[in-house]
């Protein structure tokens, strides 16, 4: 009960460090939203399954798997879990390791995965067309929030054990053995199968059509998973608690001695550079956002002309890491950088810069991988449309993402796994935002590949890279307020 | 001689707030004048807007002859400035502070010995190549220390230097701000430390509730009697007539 009390503090505290009636007012119209598209995605799944067969009924085993395979594996990235308040802020209060496991349980939903995860087995759930739909969708209920406790207490676990160096080779071992015969199943076929005669089938059948024993059992089945789960998960966060986290960087090293580029744009750009390499998040969230696409791609019976629409998202979600509040690279040095000298515009540029390598990264990391699948394109004009949609996808992501980084600031340490460039919340917004964004030239590209020639593409591109380019323009002319960019200081340096 | 600062009915407000309600003051170039006040007196404040981090509501703000407000970067090419909190680039080493500093300040090479001169003065030579997220409070502080002084600007501006600062640090500190007014600096120091603070500025401004209620030179503040007068001059209401 400690445990439900302090987090039930923790949320009033969060609800509390909103200050405006706006921000409340959009908190709850969000929330009302999202059951509202819950609800919609529920009652329109027959024509959107008709729509979109690959994700029908039969998909619903492989995505129940893959919606715990998700939230381990976010878990794990994110150091244990997503946290209400960041630890680093809590150190003078005595809150349980129960406490921190079932926060992070508390906020999976703030997380963009999750939420598309769950709406599309909302989705499958109810293409099916279950006998009767209020029974599935507590069904549904039941299974996603077990699942999401039981594969955060394994995080939490997996986390304690890889804070220790031979740990952390046996856990990169094995994940990347389980990865590798999982990919090596989705490509010979079997893997439909395998899931097929495991318990996930039985999942599935109860859940689109469900039989008194069978609905029981399930029922058993999950409030003795969650029984368990529970003070497992708050042992393994103990552990990883009480652990430093050697993924860190090693903060009492010296590190190698180099000479900063004489013009002060390289300058300021290396140390931007740096804050990123040295940034424990943002590399692993670097490494999944290339993992993630690449697995897709490699697993799945997309071609070259489907994948077109990769980029633009990948993009967004490379910005996701730390662009959107690429400001607080500075942390408490913004204070003293805005004292100095430099060319309002260079620092503007060199922040964009940044983020732009980063996203590009990402994006050219992702199609290597499909190249490796797929081969090259088998077109110039297939090729051009995925080289565009890259182009594209990386201006329009740094773009957006240096907007919000004016918009929305917010201090953020970026140095251990569970630091997250803003507050759950906000990232679930923006994340939300982002991929909004990235539907655009992700839909228009989709439709220029399977024209003719490269006009369409040509043009495509030319408007989409001049809208980003009046949206930067805007975005450098909001940065020369010094009153705006004070703002902005204010908020990175003293929080 | 021109004033190296020159503050004139300075106001600074953020929503309801007037932490600066009509501040004036001025500090000529060799002279040391100490910013006292209880908290949200309005000293920090009063800084940052000098410092060219915080624009102005109302008034004018002057460091070096040059409107910080019309002309920033020619003014911020004039002052140094250290803020009361961080400071620091967070996954920067201190030498890599120390190196842009140089790049953004346009140094003539030989700014490393300066830098390694500073560093060893203030006891960070050993940290110098380590990121400061890893550093303590007090060697935070002395860094910013050092980053505000390195490029020997005309104006020093220090927001509460002796925070947390050890003993060695604080001579350190003290002995930077004698050299900088023997070198014709401006200083500007800002603190809770009234044994400090008397020590380093022979003058001394006390802010409360954004108002300037005392001018007064330093020597009025020593000792026990000093600490007596200061506290009667935090408890001043703000809008009576200034001592001087």
């Amino acid at each position: 009960m400690t445990a439900a009390r302090q987090v039930a503090a923790l949320l009033a505290l969060r609800w509390q460090m909103l200050r405006s009636p706006r921000r409340r007012l959009a908190v709850a119209v969000a929330a009302v939203a999202g059951v509202a598209v819950v609800v919609l995605a529920a009652s329109q799944a027959a024509t959107l399954s008709a729509a979109l067969p690959a994700v029908g009924p039969d998909a619903l085993p492989l995505l129940l798997l893959v919606f715990v395979v998700v939230v381990l594996v976010g878990g794990v990235a994110s150091g244990g879990g997503t946290e209400i308040v960041p630890s680093s802020h809590l150190v003078a209060f005595p809150v349980s390791a129960a406490a921190v496991f079932t926060a992070s349980v508390v906020v999976s939903p703030l997380n963009f995965a999750w939420v598309m995860l769950v709406l599309g087995l909302v989705w499958v759930v109810a293409a099916a067309a279950p006998p009767d739909p209020l029974l599935a969708g507590g069904l549904l209920a039941g299974y996603v929030l077990v699942a999401t406790v039981l594969a955060l207490a394994a995080s939490w676990w997996i986390v304690a054990v890889r804070a220790t160096r031979r740990g952390r080779r046996a856990t990169a071992a094995l994940g990347l053995l389980l990865a590798g015969v999982g990919v090596a199943m989705a490509l010979g076929g079997s893997l439909d199968e395998a899931v097929g005669a495991s318990p996930l089938a039985s999942v599935d059948t109860v859940l689109t059509q469900p039989t008194g024993v069978g609905v029981a059992s399930l029922v058993a089945t999950l409030a003795l998973a969650v029984a368990v789960a529970v003070p497992l998960g708050a042992r393994g966060t103990r552990a990883a608690l009480a652990r430093r986290d050697i993924a860190a960087l090693p903060e009492g090293r010296a590190l190698p001695r180099r000479n900063l580029p004489g013009r002060e744009l390289w300058a300021v750009l290396a140390i931007d550079r740096a804050g990123v390499r040295r940034s424990a998040p943002i590399r692993r969230g670097l490494v999944l956002m290339v993992a993630g696409p690449g697995v897709a791609a490699l697993v799945g019976g997309a071609t070259w002309a489907d994948l077109v629409i990769v980029p633009p998202l990948v993009a967004v979600g490379a910005a996701l890491l730390f662009g959107i509040n690429v400001m607080s690279l500075d942390g408490g040095g913004g204070l003293w950088l805005e004292s100095t000298p430099r060319d309002v515009d260079m620092a503007l540029l060199a922040k964009a810069w940044v983020t732009g390598e980063v996203v590009l990264l990402a994006v050219v990391a992702t199609l290597l991988v499909v190249t490796v699948r797929l081969g090259p394109p088998p077109s110039a004009s297939v090729a051009a449309a995925v080289g565009a949609s890259g182009l594209v996808g990386v201006c329009l992501a740094v773009a957006v993402a240096l907007r919000r980084s004016l918009r929305a600031p917010f201090k953020a340490d970026l140095r251990s796994l569970r630091d997250a460039p803003a507050p759950p919340g906000a990232m679930l917004a923006t994340a939300l935002r982002l991929s909004l964004v990235a539907v655009v030239p992700a839909v228009l590209f989709g439709v220029a590949v399977r024209l003719p020639g490269v006009g369409v593409t040509a043009m495509v591109t030319a408007l989409l890279l001049l809208a980003t380019g009046g949206h930067l323009w805007r975005t450098r002319r909001l940065w020369r307020d010094p009153a705006l960019r004070s703002s902005v200081v204010a908020k990175i340096s003293l929080g | 001689m021109a004033a190296a600062v020159e503050v004139a009915d300075l106001v600074v407000v953020f929503g309801a707030v007037r932490a600066v309600d009509g501040v004036s003051l001025t500090a000529g170039p060799g002279g040391a004048t100490a910013l006292l006040g209880s908290n949200g007196a309005g000293k920090s404040t009063t800084l940052r807007v000098l410092a060219g981090v915080l624009p102005p509501t109302a008034g004018s703000v002057r460091v070096a002859g040059v409107d910080v407000v019309d002309d920033p970067y020619r003014a911020k090419r004039a002052l140094g400035y250290c803020p009361d909190v961080g400071g620091l680039i967070p996954r920067a080493t201190g030498w890599e502070h120390l190196q842009l500093a140089a790049r953004l300040h346009r140094l003539p090479d030989g700014w490393q010995q300066r830098a390694t001169d500073l560093l060893a003065r203030f006891d960070l030579t050993a940290a110098a190549d380590r990121v400061t997220a890893g550093y303590s409070h007090g060697m935070g502080r002395r860094l910013s220390v050092v980053l505000a002084a390195f490029h020997e600007p005309p104006v020093l501006l220090l927001d509460e230097p002796f925070d947390g600062v050890d003993p060695l640090g604080v001579a350190a500190t003290l002995d930077l701000i004698a050299e900088s007014r023997a070198c014709g600096a401006a200083v500007l120091v800002s603190t809770h430390l009234l044994p400090l603070a008397v020590r380093a500025c022979p003058d001394v401004v006390v802010l409360t509730s954004g108002r300037v209620v005392a001018r007064i030179p330093a020597g009025d503040l020593h000792g026990t009697d000093g600490e007596r007068r200061y506290a009667e001059l935090l408890s001043t209401p703000a809008g009576e007539d200034v001592v001087a």
